[in-house]
């Protein structure tokens, strides 16, 4: 059976040397988008044995055949299992798809090893897809796609050899053949309600948002413009103002002196998300959190309720705390995708009237809480501040405090000098960052017996541009602090830095931080003259303001994308009236759809045939119906002279002498000067087909003519 | 709606084909893990691309016939072949065609055209496998494509009518004697030859004595003189190949050794004719007579 394998395996073996070139060029493309996520050395690596294959070929330098790149990948693969501790995994996976590819081009022989390369570079791209989805990749996506089915056609095409431009013209084509298809099944096959399969561990984390709060903690992350996510205001007109805007994360109780963490905490299932119909009593917040890698959610405060939305049965991401009260809430695992959330919240902090008061005393020992707190010299000027001033609620703690932070001398920096202790900051150095005010002016609060917590998240942010989002990146990170309100009963919120630095709170971080220092005007310390001179200028305004643009582009895009799940596929199919049996029946209907549009695709394809029209298109369906009835076919050599010829020998002479009239009027119209109308070939059609084909006696019909 | 062409077109993946669509599927189900529409838009893009590459495929062939397809005769043991000429039909170019002939299990070697131009015809031979004597009916062809992708191939199949003849080997010891006729009988042969139109090959002057049957009485009308029109083989030997005069030879030797004498009574110029058990060829020379004596003896004893 080798002659069998011939017809089926392509027996055009070796592969050309132009088309070798294009290959290694889609290799390059498809693993450079990976030099974001993979570790340094992995893609560095990649990039060197692609660079050594291509000397290869360009100045014949040696290259190691399949035993040494099978050796190496060994070797790789090794590498990448202690990089990550499995293969599974989106990076490792990534790594592993890099390395392999780049080496596969190592042994590229045969016709075989080009498919199998080209089939790889899809899942070099799709790997980049796990990763981002923002619009650049999207593109990217289409682009790469075109390009790496045209270098399979650039194969298949003898023609084209030696004209790339018109393999992809050709590749083109074909994409736009198939888009109608990817629409159709995009928003019509069927999406699942929870990952089909069990989505293996991420295995790496970013910096990020941190649980517990240290000087220089968040001054970190002040140089991280990265996203954390997006924010929309379905329900209200336009953004609230940003110094109201604090997006909460964690709640620290344990305090420190300047360090504080958290409780552990104890989070349960929250139930689905409110109706519409009750959105109007809550601020209501879209919230598209960007691949953190991280458990953390930001809800507005003060959140009230925060979940996953459309996915009924409430069954993953969303949790909380209700035990303790924070109002904190976490995904159930990582986010290595974006993911959509809604939160409610309200304007007003709650307040817990309907307790009674030991219960409440018996809470807040916790948040009163100082033994680990040292700090002698602010105890005694707490005490001098009770005897002169005669305080007794919270409230007018909180004041006194952050009157002495505005006027007693305090300053706001990114780079404060290092302090050890809370005495060391309130007595001496008097410059930090809204970690130390909140860090010390939480435990200056405990120290005067109020119950208090650090609260850390993001504030403000950046609206889009136009204005119908919010953008909150990491320099957007914040801490304050919260005490407890003896007079009205609740929490209350205590914004320690806004005695500072008020800019801070209302124009955001982004004005206040060093990105932007030279409009603000303030804390230029440790950034070198020309870089102020740059942010201040047009240039810095015109690039954030085209940035921002770029993100109103990109944010519409990815909410699409992000929207479009489970919940939203069942609400399309309402809208187009399909009840609950709407999934069975629109992979039904996808089903037809597609392959209609095949149909389509043939009909035009065919469509380009040469119509044949008029006395030859009759010739043409008669000789088909003495083929069909009688088995003499005419033979595409056979002129009409010669077939009448062969039918005079087969048929009966009545049969013939229906006949005979139009073959000597067809070769007269065909051939001759006289050409029939219209009318004419209509008559004809009529005539003929009152002409009864029969068989005749004589036994077997031969199926052609014989040769002479 | 629409005609399909009327040669039946089958098309089925090639296994890369296969492997291109389970890496969709690969990606659809990567898609549905991590709930990632831009995956799932890629997987839908692929499988997409893999349907409509299929339809275009299917295409490729459309419009394209078979205009004539003809044998090669060739010895026995000798590659035989054929020459086929395709033509194009369509309105479109027709691309990357591959063409194989069918002979039972066996598959030729495949013959490829990379360009059929609309409307236009091309030639193509592809060479046969090598057979014993006998007569063999021409294989069926099958043309296939892979165009644009490798994921598809279409193929389509054609029976051409006709044969290909596989003459015996000339071999032989056997001396070739002549065995020319009786003078009584010259002037009858001279008759014969006239009226099987034997390939005219000169004039020559008109030399009394010879026969006024050759004299070119048209050339003689347009003002010049007397000519004679001179014969291939006049006046050459004269052979009669007798299947009896080899007697006590098993057939296919016999037939080597007709062979034979056929070939160098060609070569030799001669007039000759073939004389089998069926019959006579008939007297004769030149290509002509040399294909029909070789295709009898490819003939002799096959059942048609």
């Amino acid at each position: 059976m080798s002659g069998k394998a011939d017809l089926w395996t392509a027996k055009k073996d070796s592969v050309p040397r132009d088309q070798e070139r294009y290959l290694l060029l889609l290799i390059l493309i498809n693993v450079l988008p990976h030099y974001f996520t993979l570790p340094k050395w992995i893609f560095f690596s990649g990039l060197v044995l692609w660079l050594w294959r291509a000397m290869g070929l360009i100045r014949n330098i040696y290259v190691p055949g399949p035993w040494v790149a099978n050796f190496l990948g060994l070797l790789f693969s090794v590498g990448i299992f202690f990089e990550f501790g499995s293969f599974l995994g989106e990076q490792a996976t990534a790594s592993v798809l890099v390395l392999m590819t780049v080496l596969k081009s190592f042994y590229l022989r045969r016709y075989r090893d080009l498919m199998v390369l080209t089939i790889l570079c899809y899942f070099l791209l799709m790997a980049k897809l796990l990763n981002s989805q923002s619009i650049t990749v999207s593109i990217f996506m289409v682009v790469d796609v075109i390009l790496i089915t045209s270098v399979m056609a650039f194969y298949h095409s003898p023609v084209d050899r030696g004209h790339l431009g018109a393999v992809i013209k050709r590749t083109y084509g074909l994409a736009l053949w198939a888009l109608p298809a990817v629409f159709l099944l995009f928003f019509l096959f069927p999406r699942f309600q929870m990952g089909l399969l069990q989505r293996p561990p991420p295995t790496q984390s970013m910096t990020g948002f941190s649980e517990q709060l240290a000087p220089g903690q968040v001054a970190q992350l002040m140089s991280n413009d990265q996203l954390v996510f997006r924010a929309t205001f379905p329900n209200q007109q336009r953004l609230p103002p940003l110094d109201q805007l604090y997006w909460r994360g964690a709640v620290l109780s344990q305090g420190q002196g300047l360090n504080w963490t958290m409780d552990p905490i104890e989070l349960s299932r929250v139930p689905d998300p409110l109706p519409r119909e009750r959105w109007s009593e809550f601020i209501v917040q879209e919230i598209f959190m960007e691949p953190t890698e991280q458990r953390w959610l930001f809800p507005l405060e003060h959140p009230l309720q925060m979940s996953q939305p459309r996915n009924d049965r409430g069954r993953r991401h969303t949790l909380r705390d209700d035990r303790a009260g924070q109002h904190v809430y976490r995904a159930h695992q990582d986010m290595t995708s974006r993911e959509y959330f809604l939160a409610f919240s309200s304007a007003e902090a709650p307040r817990w009237t309907d307790l009674p008061p030991e219960a409440i005393e018996g809470y807040l020992k916790r948040f009163k809480f100082i033994d680990q707190i040292e700090a002698p010299r602010a105890q005694r000027w707490l005490d001098e501040q009770r005897r002169t001033r005669s305080l007794t609620h919270s409230a007018e703690w909180a004041e006194v405090i952050f009157e002495h932070f505005q006027r007693g001398g305090f300053s706001y920096s990114m780079s404060p000098a290092e302090v050890e202790s809370v005495d060391e900051f309130f007595f001496e150095t008097k410059e930090g960052f809204c970690e130390h005010y909140a860090a010390v002016g939480a435990s200056l609060l405990r120290l005067a017996g109020v119950a208090a917590r650090v609260i850390v998240g993001f504030q403000g942010g950046t609206p889009s541009l136009l204005g119908d989002y919010l953008l909150v990146r990491y320099y957007d990170a914040h801490a304050w602090v919260e005490y407890w309100d003896d007079l009205q009963g609740g929490w209350q919120r205590w914004d320690p830095t806004g005695a500072v630095e008020p800019s801070r709170l209302s124009l955001g971080a982004s004005a206040s931080s060093d990105l932007f220092a030279g409009t603000g005007g303030f804390g230029l310390s440790g950034t070198s003259n020309w870089v102020g001179r740059w942010l201040g200028s047009e240039w810095a305004r015109t690039y954030y303001q085209a940035r921002l643009a770029w993100d109103q582009i990109e944010s519409s895009w990815l909410r699409f994308l992000m929207r479009y799940d489970y919940g939203a596929q069942q609400d399309f199919f309402r809208r187009l009236g399909f009840g609950q049996a709407g999934r069975i029946l629109m992979f039904i209907v996808s089903g037809v759809a597609l392959i209609l549009l095949m149909l389509l695709v043939a009909w035009w394809l065919n469509r380009q045939r040469e119509p044949v029209r008029g006395d030859l298109r009759l010739y043409r369906d008669l000789s088909e119906e003495i083929e069909r009835k009688l088995g003499l076919a005419r033979q595409p050599w056979e002129g009409p002279q010669d077939y009448r010829r062969r039918l005079r020998e087969h048929l009966p002479p009545e049969q013939m002498t229906e006949l005979e009239p139009f073959f000597k009027r067809f070769m007269e119209s065909r051939y001759g000067p006289r050409a029939m109308s219209s009318e004419e070939l209509r008559s004809w059609r009529r005539r003929l087909r009152g002409v009864k084909l029969k068989k005749t006696q004589s036994a077997a019909l031969p199926k052609g003519p014989t040769p002479a | 709606m629409f005609k399909m062409p009327t040669e039946k077109i089958y098309i089925l993946p090639t296994g890369y084909g296969v492997l291109f669509l389970l890496s969709s599927v690969a990606m659809l189900l990567t898609a549905a893990t991590y709930n990632n529409n831009l995956v799932y838009l890629l997987a839908f893009l692929l499988f997409s691309v893999f349907f409509v590459s299929m339809v275009h495929t299917h295409a490729n062939l459309t419009g394209v016939h078979l205009a004539r397809a003809e044998g090669q005769d060739a010895l026995a043991g000798q590659k035989r072949s054929m020459r086929l000429t395709l033509v194009n039909r369509s309105k479109v170019n027709r691309q990357a065609l591959d063409l194989q002939a069918l002979e039972g299990r066996h598959r030729s070697e495949p013959g490829s055209l990379t360009l059929l131009k609309r409307g236009e015809s091309e030639p193509l031979e592809l060479s046969l496998q090598e057979r014993t004597r006998g007569v063999y009916p021409l294989p069926r062809l099958r043309i296939s494509t892979t165009f644009p992708l490798g994921l598809f191939r279409a193929w389509m199949d054609w029976q051409p009518q006709g044969s290909v003849y596989v003459y015996p080997r000339p071999e032989g010891s056997q001396e070739l004697k002549s065995n020319a006729p009786s003078r009584a009988e010259s002037d009858k042969w001279e008759r014969g030859l006239w009226n099987q139109g034997v390939d005219f090959s000169e004039h020559r002057k008109y030399q009394p004595g010879e026969s006024y049957h050759h004299i070119d009485w048209k050339a003689y009308a347009r003002q010049r003189s007397l000519l004679t029109k001179k014969f291939e083989g006049e006046g050459q030997e004269l052979y009669s190949l007798r299947w009896e005069e080899l007697r006590g030879l098993e057939e296919e030797r016999r037939l080597s050794q007709l062979a034979q004498w056929v070939k160098v009574a060609h070569e030799r110029q001669a007039l000759y004719e073939l004389v089998m058990p069926e019959g006579s060829s008939g007297w004769g020379q030149g290509r002509d007579q040399y294909r029909k004596c070789q295709r009898s003896l490819a003939e002799f004893g096959v059942k048609s």
